[in-house]
């Protein structure tokens, strides 16, 4: 199995790499909206991804994106 | 791919110059203190310098090679080659280069070059003057390459992404070629991926003139091009990574260069930083990171790999022999 291919593992991800409580994230949360978000944690965001699925993610591909879930699907298409 | 070697080449000394004013991440105001503490923890900048508004490059460039002509007991006659690599000119003309040859007095017979680079400069630079010095005539030929910015000059000292990164510093390095030595000294891969080019940009047509960086694309070139150009680089001089004592990278963020280090698989003990204590110092962090692995050096093979990359999306590596007589610690201007 790819790793992230479950939502619920990537959301699990992006709570701990954010440093947020369990259950703070769902799939229709707008990433940019929560409350550690910013540009150096979107970089570490997508430093982590690279490491963990060996693809990138571009600036481009991000401003695409409004909600966890449309992320996911992001990194599920690469 | 441009992959080159170059015979009997020897960097004979390094100096670096730093402002002496000092700039603390853990109390910049403008972030706030969980912000300063995570800069700190994932960029790997704590330490920066900053020039003042009224200092110019070529003050900098003056300082450094003045001491590297003390250190290296040359005279400017001997001087075939000045060769300035910066991106932060106060003029665009006269080149840096011709400046400083007058203003320092060098012989005629100087050739003088800039070469417009930011983060692969010194890289690029070291490459060029070796090429440039093998077609010389003579048999004991001798070049300076300075290289460095005042980036502090270019950015939004507002801009969140950009002035929490960013330091400014000099290099001069004294480099020699013999024609009478003719083993190879240094095997080079210089490359671009001009669909880089907004990544890392000044535009003056939107009306501020300020650098803009875009740190997911900078990210997504330097850990998708640069291990790739040092894997081409070590084929072509037909070694394997763990053949140099060190691999010195430009200091572009410890998140991006961690990420490159362990795609090459080079432990971490190889891989020296300058980052904490001076920031990215664009063309200069190459050889500031040098000067504070030196005191530890324990040459193995006598090679090192440094690789240079950023702004352009340029990227150049390079397989050197690495010898030198001094490599000196970051004096203040």
């Amino acid at each position: 199995m790819k790793k992230f291919e479950l939502l619920p593992e990537f959301i699990k991800f992006l709570e701990s790499e954010l440093l947020l409580d369990e259950g703070e994230i769902t799939a229709e949360s707008e990433f940019r909206s929560l409350r550690t978000w910013s540009s150096l944690n979107a970089l570490i965001i997508i430093s982590r991804i690279n490491e963990e699925c060996d693809i990138i993610v571009t600036a481009s591909d991000l401003a695409k994106c409004k909600t966890v879930s449309e992320l996911h699907n992001l990194i599920l298409t690469k | 791919m441009a992959l080159t070697t170059n015979r009997g080449i020897t960097i004979k000394g390094i100096v670096n110059v730093v402002p002496r004013t000092v700039e603390d991440n853990l109390e910049l105001a403008l972030l706030d203190s969980k912000e300063r503490e995570a800069l700190i923890l994932h960029t790997g900048i704590r330490f920066r310098r900053v020039a003042d508004s009224s200092h110019t490059i070529l003050a900098y460039f003056n300082k450094a090679v003045d001491q590297l002509l003390q250190r290296t007991g040359w005279s400017k006659a001997d001087v075939d080659i000045l060769l300035c690599v910066t991106q932060s000119p106060n003029m665009v003309i006269p080149s840096v280069s011709c400046r400083l040859h007058g203003d320092m007095g060098f012989d005629n017979k100087t050739m003088c070059y800039d070469i417009n680079s930011g983060c692969s400069g010194f890289v690029y630079g070291l490459h060029t003057i070796s090429s440039l010095l093998q077609t010389i005539d003579g048999k004991h030929k001798k070049a300076i390459l300075v290289c460095g910015d005042l980036s502090t000059h270019l950015i939004d000292s507002e801009d969140k992404s950009v002035r929490p990164i960013f330091s400014d510093a000099v290099s001069a390095i004294a480099i020699e070629c013999s024609s009478e030595d003719q083993k190879i000294s240094g095997y080079f891969n210089l490359g671009t991926d001009g669909t880089g080019q907004h990544a890392i940009e000044i535009d003056h047509e939107d009306g501020q003139g300020y650098m803009k960086l875009n740190g997911i694309d900078v990210f997504g070139y330097s850990v998708q091009r640069v291990p790739r150009n040092i894997t081409d680089l070590l084929s072509f001089a037909n070694r394997e990574t763990d053949f140099a004592d060190l691999l010195v990278m430009h200091q572009a963020n410890k998140v991006i260069n961690e990420s490159i280090r362990k795609k090459l698989n080079v432990d971490e003990v190889k891989v020296p930083y300058s980052i904490y204590e001076y920031g990215n110092t664009a063309s200069a962090s190459i050889p500031i990171t040098l000067s504070k692995a030196w005191d530890s050096y324990q040459p193995q093979s006598g090679w090192i790999l440094i690789a240079g990359f950023g702004v352009g999306f340029s990227m150049a590596s390079g397989l050197i022999k690495f010898e030198p007589n001094f490599c000196d610690k970051p004096i203040e201007f």
